[in-house]
């Protein structure tokens, strides 16, 4: 029972951070703390000497929040736990549900508490993540050039909205095509090679995108193409509204991080499963492996398209920075961070990527030096990311709880699928 | 005629106290697998000694567990006095022991001249290069040629004569005779006798029995890890059939 | 003498010129990362925060201590080199048993840690590094004018792939490393101290990068981004030329530097993306690369 409480504890803490993210524009999580405001103020004005003053006020401010609201509902939760008895014992594939529940709740609830904007880009690098994390996490392929599809999806899916004057939906559907065709050809050529060698050629496969987009007139060069019109979609709902352009940009990331859920738990990603474990058995069973793989990338190139060519519609600008080996490190970084492999991993990760560099835009080279020390402390310390040391945790007292219960517990100890 | 010329000016072998090496307690582990379990044996100084065994007996992780190659090991393994059990391998090497592997490690990147110079020496009193072209004549005219494209037996020759030069005492040989047609056999029989005779020390690890009773003056015989029987030479007539039954044969 | 398909013999001749240039970069570069895969299985993306460190030590010394080129080709790898060698052992050391791909995971992190950090300290804009007075001026050959420095860049940077060959190929040093990369616990087991002799390859790969760094300061602006843009590129000649052979990095830096420099006389537009259409060619038809042995 104690590990099931335990369990519990957790829910009730990423419950609590939830309610901070949800309050913390509105300020009332800084009311709530300003009574310890000239501590946190004299602690700061120390930090400041030889740090970026304001990211870092509102990560302290952050980090005291998660103290002192998430531990004690987490606490609370604990308790209830043990009050309510067996009839709250989880399962593993109960984790997946909740953790769906509360993306979604997030997801509706996000753009009322959150600067929308903010949210959308989160929500257009987390699709972005996903597809890569379909290629790394589920195939074991690294693909270091995956901004030459969302990228070159958004030149694209601009410059229909733009030039053609076509509605968004088409846009960002035809863009999604062109992707895969790009991802199609790029695949063909880079699969060819394994491993390490892979890595390098979609690395070099997307420069070439990157010097493309350079020179050629209707990308716009260094300006990239601008204005980019939102329209209206389906000929109906204005997305210069917000909320509309919100919402549709939620629908399109939900249905197509769906896709991927679907994709992994079905036959075809259980023949890719086989190949990430030892490809040389799945060959000898029969399965022409290299389809597989191609398939899967085509896939995964599509939906970054998806990702990339929603992005451009939303701000309106497609730019030589999405198609930039920068930005596939970032993507990297970001499925590292929330954990190869997982499901929930590269949401949470794009979610914290574009926070740091959010708060952290005015000061400059920061950014790539932090994102730096994040990247080579997670390879050496971290590599199962912040969802996959989660799940860890959780499988164990899974375990551990079923031990616990004994005789009679038909459940628990099959908890393979992965929140 | 060649080889005896070729080793003529070794020093003659001492009478020892203590031997040159003691195992004692040996366990062994790759990974959670427990592959040796308290191999003991002793090898004084100037004998042949054999490690005789079935495939995966646990022979060569014997010798891999003395050069510190292999994971987890506990115990005592001691050379002329000296506990080298937690030493790494090139510190081992340094101390006089020498290895030839059981796939023989000739290096394709390296030429026949190269492959046999690599080896550094280690101490004092090592054979000349000279010396060992004496001892493996086929190997000079194939001097400039890549290593791996010498014959298995070819091969064999090069693995041995490149560890002489080192000046190592104690030499660790890992399967000489496998693969090999028997007249390379006799031949590297006859070196085995005439590395004895130089005072060289050797620790020999072998599936041939027959090969290993030619040159050896005492058996180990290892199963599952350890030593389950020990056969000095003179009671090797009696024991053929005890042997037969060990092997599989 | 008469251009090539209407083209002036300077114009062509300079170009082939350029395209020795960086083709001699793409050999240096490229020989540096094949030696540092050869032995530790990783591909130092880093290589290119190591030249671009190599640049900026040889314009930081002669800012702040007034200390010359020539001392500069000398200290920059030293320095570089010693930055590699305490990467490799804090670091690089932790991912050897891991997934390959960790390995260039932790340099790219690496990379954009020591850019960003050069890229605070000094900006983006490029800072000028002067011609030597020794090799101001050029020679007129008639066909084309020939930039002392620039042949000097030549000759200096295929010296040392030379040289760095003639180690590796012809001498006892160069059989510890082959053999090292072929079977490094056997190498050990006849006394070679392995770990060692892999720091210290790493360290002499970041030098040779620096090397490369120092004759490129006076060429390029010395800037934090010089290396990055740089060592993509050089990621396709090394695919293209396969990791195997340090000859074939050579040859393959060279000619395609060479092929780069022409496409941009007759086909300008297509002169970047060049390189890395003719490693999309390559691969479909051989995969393991020109001089590579099957991967």
């Amino acid at each position: 029972m104690t590990q099931q409480k335990l369990i519990w504890f957790v829910i009730g803490a990423l419950f609590g951070a939830l309610l901070v993210a949800g309050f913390w524009q509105t300020g009332a999580v800084a009311a709530w703390l300003a009574p310890a405001a000239p501590a946190i103020a004299t602690v700061l004005s120390v930090l400041n000497q030889w740090i970026v003053p304001g990211a870092l006020a509102d990560v302290a401010v952050w980090v005291l929040a998660v103290l002192v609201i998430n531990l004690p509902i987490g606490y609370a939760f604990y308790l209830l736990a043990g009050a309510m008895g067996r009839r709250f014992e989880l399962r593993a594939a109960d984790l997946t549900a909740i953790g769906l529940g509360m993306v979604i709740a997030m997801g509706l609830l996000a753009p009322h508490v959150i600067y929308p904007v903010l949210v959308m880009n989160i929500l257009c690098f987390a699709l972005f993540a996903c597809a890569f994390n379909l290629l790394i996490g589920f195939v074991g392929l690294l693909s270091f050039g995956h901004a030459a599809y969302f990228g070159a999806a958004g030149y694209v899916s601009g410059h229909i909205a733009k030039v053609w004057g076509w509605p968004p939906e088409l846009a960002i559907l035809s863009a999604t095509a062109i992707a895969a065709l790009l991802g199609a050809i790029f695949g063909g050529i880079a699969i060819r090679r394994q491993g390490i060698y892979f890595a390098m050629i979609t690395l070099a496969l997307a420069q070439m995108v990157y010097f493309f987009a350079l020179q050629a007139k209707f990308t716009g060069g260094e300006d990239g193409i601008q204005a980019i019109p939102r329209g209206h979609l389906l000929g109906i709902v204005d997305l210069n509204d917000p909320l509309a352009m919100y919402y549709f940009v939620f629908a399109v990331c939900l249905a197509g991080f769906l896709l991927i859920y679907r994709v992994i738990h079905s036959p075809f990603g259980q023949v890719l499963k086989a190949i990430r474990e030892n490809e040389a058995r799945a060959i000898s069973l029969g399965y022409s492996v290299d389809r597989y793989k191609l398939l899967a990338f085509i896939l995964s190139a599509a939906l970054a398209g998806l990702a990339g060519g929603t992005k451009a519609i939303v701000f309106q600008l497609a730019s030589l920075t999405d198609v930039h080996w920068s930005m596939s490190g970032e993507v990297v970084l970001m499925t590292l961070l929330g954990g190869i492999g997982t499901v929930f991993g590269p949401i949470v990760g794009a979610g914290l990527v574009v926070w740091i560099e959010n708060s952290f835009s005015s000061a400059g080279a920061w950014v790539t030096i932090i994102t730096g020390v994040i990247f080579v402390v997670c390879v050496l310390a971290f590599r199962r990311g912040i969802v996959g040391e989660l799940r860890r945790a959780l499988e164990r007292r899974m375990a551990a709880a079923a031990a616990e219960s004994s005789i009679g517990a038909p459940h628990a100890t099959h908890a393979r699928t992965e929140p | 005629m060649a080889l005896t010329e070729a080793l003529a000016d070794r020093p003659a072998p001492r009478g020892v106290a203590q031997p040159l090496l003691e195992v004692r307690d040996l366990h062994a582990f790759y990974g959670e697998s427990h592959i040796l379990h308290g191999m003991a044996f002793d090898v004084g100084a100037g004998e042949v000694v054999t490690l005789l065994g079935r495939n995966g007996a646990g022979k060569t992780t014997t010798i891999k567990a003395m050069l510190g190659m292999v994971g987890r090991r506990t115990g005592t393994v001691r050379f002329e006095g000296r506990d080298i059990l937690g030493l790494p391998s090139h510190r081992v090497a340094r101390l006089g022991i020498a290895y030839c592997p059981e796939e023989r490690g000739i290096f394709s990147s390296l030429t026949v001249e190269e492959n046999l110079l690599l080896p550094p020496v280690v101490k004092a009193g090592g054979m000349p290069v000279a010396d060992i072209y004496k001892l493996f004549p086929n190997l000079v005219e194939r001097k400039r040629s890549q290593g791996t494209k010498l014959s298995g037996g070819e091969q064999q020759m090069l693995a041995i004569g490149r560890i002489l030069r080192t000046g190592a005492r104690l030499l660790l040989l890992d399967e000489p005779t496998e693969g090999l047609a028997p007249v390379i056999v006799e031949q590297i029989g006859r070196i085995v006798a005439h590395l004895k005779e130089a005072g060289f020390t050797i620790l020999l690890v072998e599936q041939n029995f027959r090969f290993a009773s030619t040159v050896a003056d005492r058996h180990y015989v290892v199963e599952n890890g350890r030593v389950i029987d020990v056969i000095p030479r003179a009671d090797l007539e009696a024991s053929i059939d005890k042997l037969h039954r060990y092997l599989g044969v | 003498m008469v251009g090539l398909l209407g083209v002036p013999p300077q114009v062509l001749f300079g170009q082939v010129l350029l395209g020795l240039i960086n083709g001699s970069f793409y050999a240096i570069l490229s020989l540096g990362l094949a030696v540092i895969f050869g032995i530790l299985n990783v591909i130092n993306f880093a290589h290119g925060a190591q030249y671009m460190m190599g640049a900026f030590c040889a314009w930081l010394v002669l800012n702040y201590l007034g200390v010359g080129y020539w001392w500069a080709l000398l200290i920059a790898p030293i320095v570089v080199g010693a930055s590699g060698i305490l990467l490799e052992r804090v670091f690089l050391r932790r991912v050897y048993k891991l997934d390959h791909l960790y390995g260039l995971l932790l340099t790219f992190g690496l990379t954009l840690l020591i850019e960003g950090a050069f890229r605070q300290a000094y900006g983006v804009s490029g800072q000028p590094y002067r011609i030597p007075d020794e090799l101001q001026g050029g020679q007129n050959l008639g066909f084309m004018f020939l930039p002392n420095y620039r042949a000097w860049v030549v000759v200096a940077a295929l010296s040392v792939c030379i040289a760095v060959w003639l180690v590796i190929e012809k001498t006892r040093l160069g059989a510890y490393l082959r053999a090292g990369t072929e079977n490094p616990a056997l190498v050990q087991a006849f006394g070679i101290n392995v770990p060692v002799m892999v720091t210290l390859t790493y360290g002499f790969g970041a030098a040779l990068a620096a090397f490369a760094g120092v004759l490129a300061a006076p060429i390029y602006q010395v800037s934090a981004l010089m290396g990055s843009n740089l060592v993509v590129i050089v990621f396709a000649v090394v695919v293209i030329g396969g990791m195997g052979s340090i000859i074939g990095a050579v040859i393959t830096g060279v000619g395609l530097g060479v092929i780069e420099g022409l496409t941009k006389v007759f086909y300008p537009e297509a002169s970047s993306t060049v390189i890395f259409v003719i490693m999309a060619i390559a691969l479909l038809i051989k995969p393991a690369g020109l001089f590579g042995k099957a991967a």
